[in-house]
């Protein structure tokens, strides 16, 4: 279980998280929204163990993620914003090296990976080097290196970034089965359909301060809408997107 | 056999480490491309590479010490230990140049950074893992270079000076002090490069660190390459080292270090040896706080950033009042392409590093032709051809040097903006990059020689030497540009090492004969200005034979070229 208890952090003394608390339950999927500059990115730093929080504490399975990063690392599988590999490493360098630095056996690294990469149909390129890669091969190795060594924690920040229909379909599909495996899920993302499809529990951050947090069933009845995107536009919406759309076209027209 | 057995298992588990597997990533990480266009090799050329210079320069040696060789010339009086003293100094500055240039060549990777921070702090290793790896990582490459760069002549040098000795103990004594004194320079070069890094990213704000930081690499690279050059000079001038006067360069500490461990007692030497050993304890304890401190300062810090990589905001940023950039280039396509290119180079790392060094090899050219210049001139208001060889040169390595640099691809995925929004009847890429070659090269010709040369020789001859040395520009450029026909740094067309090879022997041919040639033949035409018609006559062939070829070119080599990456010629088969 996951839990963040008044989480605040602030750079300088500005805050970009004030006082957040929600728990995951192992097979809860938590989807974690909000415009950007929100403090999601933030959070997500937290939840990993790169940032320390101002205040509040992050517990998992009820003990404080600071007192023991190393050993939380250990459960943690996390797919970031940006693929930022290693671009002189092939695929499957990669996942050695990732493999070997968690101190996994090197055959269960190649058997696993062998079998990661013939799903996400990356086989055939697992000798190239990542800098030939697309950017939805990059998010594929992100993935298959969050999830190599069977981690209880699953933490995502825009994992659908760049992927086709098809693997985004795979990786939904993957989300659903791996939290009814009993895996406990955060999901951060911009994309409000998979959101409500993968996520049993929303929460909606706004500047820093959290929103709304429940059910995606409770939230939408909460605000009376029949979606999370009118839901998600409700509370946070800032800028009337038809009026934007009719500025950008004005400004193209322009002479 | 069980030692071996047991060497083997204490290796292999220390291999399965994550602490030795890191240092060994960090190690690999530091010699490996980014880009796809980027030279990757792996670290056994590149220590191949390094080790070849020192081992070509002992062989040499072997005319110089060879006792058979001595016999035929005559030379009955040869005492080969005082003789190597010169030898010895170059091999310490060749160790010192070669470390020096990896350093700052590869100045970006000895810190972690931004890639690492997010591929490594979520695994589950101690943050002092990563310091502590990368660390023995830098270290460890630090003794390698230092053994690789001099591992040949280590073993020849001593060989070659102690040829008159039969005895082991004679080739020790020599070798044992010219090992450690070529090591230690190596590893002194190292550590105050590596500790003058550290202390700028400690001292200054970061981002006035990674705007310096480029710049600051390229006066390393252009001082390194003048440094060693002008010692090779002064050696070979002389015939012997330095004197008292060069006592504060750090090679001649370590050839005090050498003399005075090997007991060749000179004036001064025993102070500059102690000198040398003060020196690389310095460096190394610098280097190791500056690293520690800076480690704290910037690596850890790096979650509170923003997701942009640290080199997004590394801009050199300079404008040109519209009115004069509008006068050079009237066309927006031409414009955009001039502003492109200059952007890129200033902003890239890999082509500012490139242009840096060989226009650095060119200063040391006119530095030898300054010194060295005879006053070969029978007029007074007529300089030497040496003299008048000067801005020839330094016009020869900036145009050249500029058209070499714009075939490295800056990157090429970004192509498609050029492809997708270029008219190519209205884009004159040729044209854009022989105004910014011009830009580069004509104005300290009119604002800074020609002045220099009227108070010296007087207007008349300024004016006729400012206007040859224009024309011979205007030519050399066309002659590089005719068959340019792409946009300038956006080819993914690598360099093959014929090509390569061709380039860097017409540019020495150049250097040794055209532009002395045409020295003379100025300096031929201003004993007699009238003679300059003869000389406009020959210029002009030149120049109608280039339009003839550029014009005579079929239609397919005008087109303007976007290459798509060829194929590998080969491919490693892995078969593992």
């Amino acid at each position: 279980m996951l839990e963040a208890r008044s989480l605040t952090k602030c750079y300088s003394t500005v805050p970009a998280l004030d006082n957040v608390s929600f728990i995951i339950r192992p097979g809860e999927v938590l989807g974690y929204l909000g415009p950007n500059g929100s403090g999601k990115s933030t959070t997500v730093k937290i939840l990993t163990g790169l940032l320390q929080p101002t205040s509040g504490v992050a517990l998992f399975n009820g003990q404080n993620i600071q007192s023991d990063l190393p050993a939380y690392k250990r459960q943690l599988g996390y797919v970031p914003e940006e693929a930022n590999l290693y671009p002189f490493l092939s695929g499957l360098e990669y996942f050695e090296l990732v493999g070997r630095l968690r101190g996994l056996n090197a055959n269960l690294v190649q058997k696993r990976a062998d079998k990661l990469l013939r799903i996400l149909s990356l086989h055939p390129h697992r000798h190239l080097a990542i800098s030939s890669y697309s950017k939805g091969m990059r998010q594929r190795i992100l993935l298959i290196s969050a999830i190599l060594h069977n981690p209880d924690l699953l933490i995502f920040d825009e994992p659908l970034s760049g992927l086709d229909v098809t693997t985004a379909l795979i990786f939904r599909k993957m989300v659903q089965t791996m939290s009814s495996e009993g895996k406990t899920i955060f999901y951060c993302s911009h994309v409000l359909e998979v959101v409500e499809k993968v996520c049993s529990h929303i929460m909606i951050l706004r500047k820093g301060k959290q929103l709304a947090y429940g059910s995606v069933d409770d939230l939408n009845r909460f605000q009376s809408m029949a979606s999370l995107e009118e839901t998600f536009s409700s509370l946070v919406q800032e800028t009337d997107a038809e009026q934007a759309a009719g500025e950008i076209v004005d400004a193209v027209l322009s002479r | 056999m069980k030692l071996i057995d047991l060497i083997e298992r204490w290796y292999l588990n220390l291999a399965r480490r994550p602490f030795w597997i890191l240092a060994g990533h960090f190690a690999r990480r530091m010699f490996s491309s980014d880009q796809p266009g980027e030279m990757s090799m792996g670290l056994g050329v590149v220590l191949g590479m390094l080790a070849a210079p020192g081992a070509f320069s002992s062989l040499f040696m072997l005319d110089k010490y060879s006792t058979l060789l001595q016999y035929f010339r005559g030379q009955t009086h040869f005492d080969p230990i005082r003789a190597s003293a010169a030898d010895e100094y170059f091999f310490v500055v060749l160790s010192m140049t070669i470390t020096a240039l990896i350093v700052v060549l590869r100045w970006n990777r000895l810190f972690p950074d931004r890639r690492d921070f997010s591929n490594l702090a979520v695994l589950p290793l101690p943050i002092y893992h990563i310091f502590f790896a990368n660390l023995v990582a830098l270290l460890g490459l630090a003794v390698v270079f230092a053994i690789d760069v001099n591992c040949v002549s280590s073993v020849f040098f001593p060989l070659f000076v102690n040829m008159d000795q039969d005895t082991a103990a004679a080739f020790i004594h020599f070798a044992v002090p010219h090992v450690v004194t070529v090591l230690l320079a190596s590893l002194f070069s190292f550590f105050a490069i590596f500790a003058l890094v550290g202390t700028l990213m400690l001292v200054l704000p970061r981002k006035l660190f990674r705007v310096l930081s480029l710049y600051l690499r390229i006066l390393l690279v252009i001082g390194t390459l003048v440094t060693f050059f002008s010692n090779l000079f002064i050696q070979m001038l002389t015939g012997h080292v330095p004197g008292s006067a060069s006592s504060y360069l750090p090679s001649m500490w370590f050839l005090g270090f050498f003399e005075t461990w090997l007991g060749i007692t000179r004036p001064g030497m025993a102070v500059l040896g102690e000198r040398a050993i003060h020196a690389l304890i310095a460096s190394l304890i610098v280097s190791v706080l500056a690293y520690a401190l800076s480690y704290h300062r910037h690596f850890l810090r790096l979650a509170e950033e923003s997701g942009a990589l640290p080199s997004s905001n590394r801009t050199l940023r300079f404008s040109i009042p519209r009115w004069a950039s509008r006068l050079v280039f009237p066309t927006e396509p031409e414009m955009g392409i001039a502003a492109f290119a200059l952007k890129t180079l200033f902003r890239s790392e890999q082509h500012l590093l490139f242009f840096g060094g060989y226009l650095g090899l060119g200063l040391v050219l006119v530095a030898e032709f300054a010194m060295t210049s005879r006053a070969d001139s029978p007029v007074a208001s007529v300089p030497p051809a040496d003299i008048l060889a000067i801005p020839l040169l330094i016009t020869l390595f900036v145009v050249t040097g500029l058209r070499f640099v714009t075939d490295i691809p800056a990157t090429l995925e970004a192509n498609w903006v050029f492809q997708a929004s270029l008219d190519q009847r209205l884009a004159s890429p040729a044209g854009s990059m022989r105004k910014l070659m011009l830009l580069l090269a004509v104005p300290w010709q009119v604002l800074l020689c020609g002045p220099l040369t009227a108070r010296f020789y007087g207007w008349t001859t300024a004016l006729l030497h400012t206007a040859f040395t224009l024309t011979v520009t205007l030519l050399l450029v066309n002659l590089l540009l005719v068959r340019f026909h792409k946009i300038p740094f956006t080819c993914s067309r690598v360099l093959e090492t014929r090509q390569l090879f061709v380039r860097l022997l017409a540019c020495l041919s150049a250097v040794i004969m055209l532009v002395p040639a045409l020295a003379g033949l100025e300096q031929w035409a201003l004993l007699r200005p009238p003679r300059f018609g003869i000389v406009a006559l020959l210029l002009g062939a030149v120049a109608f034979g280039i339009r003839h070829y550029r014009n005579g070119l079929p239609h397919q080599d005008r087109l303007l070229l976007f290459e798509d990456r060829p194929p590998a010629q080969f491919e490693w088969l892995k078969l593992a």
